[in-house]
């Protein structure tokens, strides 16, 4: 069973190159894609809202049948796309966002992230293996920034996954496009935010950013 | 640029009023706006303690509370008190014991969905865990300062309260005829627990024009179900 979903997985993501779909994988923690992927996981993807017909038309073509989405009721704003969710007979399912998103700090209200982020994650965007076939990745920078906003605002924790995934991508991040970035989410914070992140500090994060009072 | 940690320290918005909108936001590591109808104001952290406490000089040369400061309430109960306070006539002290006191106490119907009844100060959430320790008390659903946990509330207040009950002239206050706690409901639990039923406090009694002010079960329960029905509807139609 296992081995027919890491064969769908594959299969989905070589014909999505073949038929020039354009989608980024949000992120691998601990490299789950194709084949350790659990029974309630799903797959994070980004998809062009221009390409919504096109998509939707690939993935009936694929075997995936569009399903109710677990957050389809939270408020969404500042006109972020509906998720959607669709799901194989192998049991893949795809969460598929239109924007980067994540939730507001307080009333948990979906929220796109900056329009300058959601263009570097489609410029910036990176080919990489996933076993025998390619997929897009998002860049460094944009990935640590998106992995940083989901734990802050939709987790508010660092699992430990999250945190050898961020520890790895801020070795290799370019700090003034890093800087930028973040930035553009977490204000006057970033430069804390990065050196807790640096120091491996990770379970102070929360606090420090709540309590921040440098603005 | 959105920021996605705006925290509301404040929203108070009235559709009839002249000042429809009025919604104070900390917009963490960027600043803290202030929104009045159309207009934003936007202040760093500094500049806002400043302005608030302009403010506060302000409210109290208008001595809205009946010759009392605004550091004799708590702030949170103030924002409640808002749209109330042109009806305020007065605002007495008397003494009480404990027992003649009743608190409101709020329980899950189902999920969404939360009715309130009176009870006697030993059967409220606060006291069963203080008396017992009833853990549900750990969930009940109350409004707390940012980052503090119910349980670090209370023993917060059973440390103040053991120093002397009223702390900083904050006491419990009840509205019009009604023996109701409308705020203090843990410092009277407190009380309760440290002191037994008889222990007599001073307490506030806020005296409104009308009867509007007067705390009805029925009427607020009635009021949440539609509220929770209104909200089933909207989701059927959005899903």
């Amino acid at each position: 069973m296992e081995k027919d979903k890491a064969k769908s997985i594959l299969a989905f993501f070589e014909a999505a190159s073949r038929d020039d779909i354009e989608i980024i994988l949000l992120r691998n923690i601990n490299d789950e894609i194709p084949f350790s992927l659990g029974k309630n996981k799903d797959i994070d993807l980004l998809a062009r809202k221009e390409d919504e017909g096109r998509l939707y038309d690939f993935l009936q073509r694929s075997g995936f049948r569009r399903v109710k989405h677990p957050h389809r009721f939270d408020p969404r704003l500042y006109k972020l796309p509906k998720f959607q969710f669709y799901r194989n007979p192998q049991g893949v399912y795809l969460d598929i966002t239109y924007k980067l998103a994540c939730r507001s700090l307080d009333a948990g209200q979906w929220l796109p992230l900056d329009d300058e982020i959601q263009k570097k994650a489609w410029e910036q965007k990176r080919l990489v293996p996933l076993d025998a076939v390619f997929c897009q990745m998002l860049s460094i920078e944009v990935e640590l920034v998106s992995l940083l906003s989901r734990c802050i605002f939709d987790k508010r924790e660092f699992p430990i996954p999250y945190r050898s995934r961020i520890g790895w991508l801020i070795g290799r991040a370019n700090r003034e496009e890093l800087m930028r970035l973040l930035l553009l989410v977490f204000f006057k914070f970033s430069n804390d935010l990065v050196n807790l992140v640096e120091s491996c500090n990770y379970e102070d994060i929360i606090t420090a950013y709540i309590e921040f009072r440098g603005y | 640029m959105s920021n996605p940690a705006v925290i509301t320290l404040v929203s108070s918005n009235s559709r009839f009023a002249k000042i429809s909108r009025f919604v104070i936001e900390d917009n963490i590591g960027e600043s803290i706006h202030l929104h009045l109808n159309d207009l934003r104001f936007d202040f760093t952290i500094d500049e806002f303690l400043l302005f608030s406490d302009i403010i506060r000089e302000a409210l109290s040369e208008l001595d809205f509370l009946c010759g009392w400061e605004l550091n004799n309430f708590d702030e949170q109960f103030l924002c409640l008190l808002e749209p109330h306070i042109g009806a305020l006539q007065s605002i007495s002290i008397e003494e009480l014991a404990v027992h003649e006191m009743k608190c409101i106490h709020r329980f899950r119907v189902i999920d969404g969905l939360e009715f309130s009844r009176t009870v006697d100060v030993e059967q409220t959430s606060a006291s069963k865990y203080l008396d017992h320790g009833d853990i549900a008390f750990h969930d009940y659903p109350q409004e707390n300062y940012l980052g503090l946990s119910n349980k670090d509330r209370l023993v917060h207040l059973v440390d103040e309260i053991k120093k002397g009950y009223p702390s900083g002239d904050k006491m419990v206050i009840l509205f019009n005829d009604q023996n109701i706690v409308m705020d203090g409901q843990h410092r009277v639990s407190v009380i309760h627990h440290l002191h037994g039923p008889h222990h007599r406090i001073p307490i506030m009694r806020f005296s409104f024009t009308g009867r509007r002010h007067r705390y009805c079960a029925f009427r607020s329960n009635v009021y949440q179900l539609l509220r929770w029905l209104f909200r089933m509807v909207r989701r059927r139609i959005a899903g």
